[in-house]
């Protein structure tokens, strides 16, 4: 299968036929090849991102909402806050 | 109680909402206020969440919204420094021309946001197009478009020498200039 694959490589093609091709894959759009890397760049990219340690202030805010609902529900009745 | 599963819910959404929110704007400072932003919104408006959907999703949605609002407040405040952003854009391409992931990020910061949102979420983040057309407020053809043209523009972006990039796109960049500027 991947004997029959190599064989068609558009390298391999005359130049006229190498041509063609490339302008239909201009038209439509990627090459796979391109399409491939692009995914894979921009997964790294991402991953790379995701993977960032993050700043602690998030999870100090989510504390602090936390808390203050929780004096908000215990204060109703009080009329505090 | 609901509160300290929200909460575990909202800690764990955090890398990739900052990592999407960094995507977006291109600056760490200016996303992490994003982020912020977003959190103290989902939790005041908890209540308008379904349980069982999609909490990420939910709050992927809050935050591009806060994130095109300020734009149009910033934007009016930052035409005038466009040429400059696009000058430094090009001098910082050229110093780093062996380095492809920087070129990389150049040009995906050159993108239109709604193209670089719209690659980011299905390409990165692991949305589907419907998914994505719901948090972005289109349709899935919308969607499937802008994934296309993103891909496509990278592509030449990456291909082209990264020198071009700045002059190529100098007309149209009016809109880009600011998430370009900060991927630098």
């Amino acid at each position: 299968m991947s004997d029959a694959t190599n064989r068609a490589k558009p390298t391999q093609l005359p130049a006229r036929e190498r041509q063609a091709t490339e302008q239909g894959r201009r038209e439509k759009g990627l090459s796979e090849e391109a399409a491939r890397r692009i995914g894979d760049e921009l997964k790294v990219f991402y991953d790379g991102l995701v993977q960032e340690p993050l700043p602690d202030r998030f999870v100090q805010l989510l504390q602090q909402l936390e808390q203050r609902e929780k004096a908000d529900k215990s204060g109703n009745s009080g009329g505090g806050e | 109680m609901t509160t300290s599963i929200a909460r575990d819910e909202l800690i764990a959404a955090i890398p990739s909402l900052r990592a999407f929110a960094i995507s977006l704007c291109g600056r760490t400072d200016q996303a992490d206020d994003l982020v912020q932003d977003t959190l103290v919104k989902a939790w005041g408006n908890f209540g308008s969440y379904t349980p069982g959907t999609n909490l990420r999703a939910w709050l992927f949605t809050i935050l591009r919204n806060s994130f095109y609002s300020q734009l149009r407040k910033r934007r009016r405040e930052v035409e005038d420094v466009d040429g400059v952003h696009a000058g430094a854009l090009s001098v910082e391409a050229s110093q780093s021309e062996h380095i492809r992931m920087r070129e990389f990020r150049s040009a995906l910061g050159l993108l239109p946001e709604d193209q670089r949102e719209a690659l980011i979420l299905v390409g990165a983040a692991g949305y589907s197009y419907e998914e994505t057309a719901e948090i972005c407020g289109c349709a899935v053809g919308t969607i499937k478009s802008r994934v296309n043209r993103a891909r496509r523009k990278l592509a030449s972006l990456l291909d082209e020498e990264v020198e071009d990039v700045a002059t190529v796109e100098r007309a149209p960049l009016q809109l880009e200039s600011l998430a370009a500027a900060a991927f630098r």
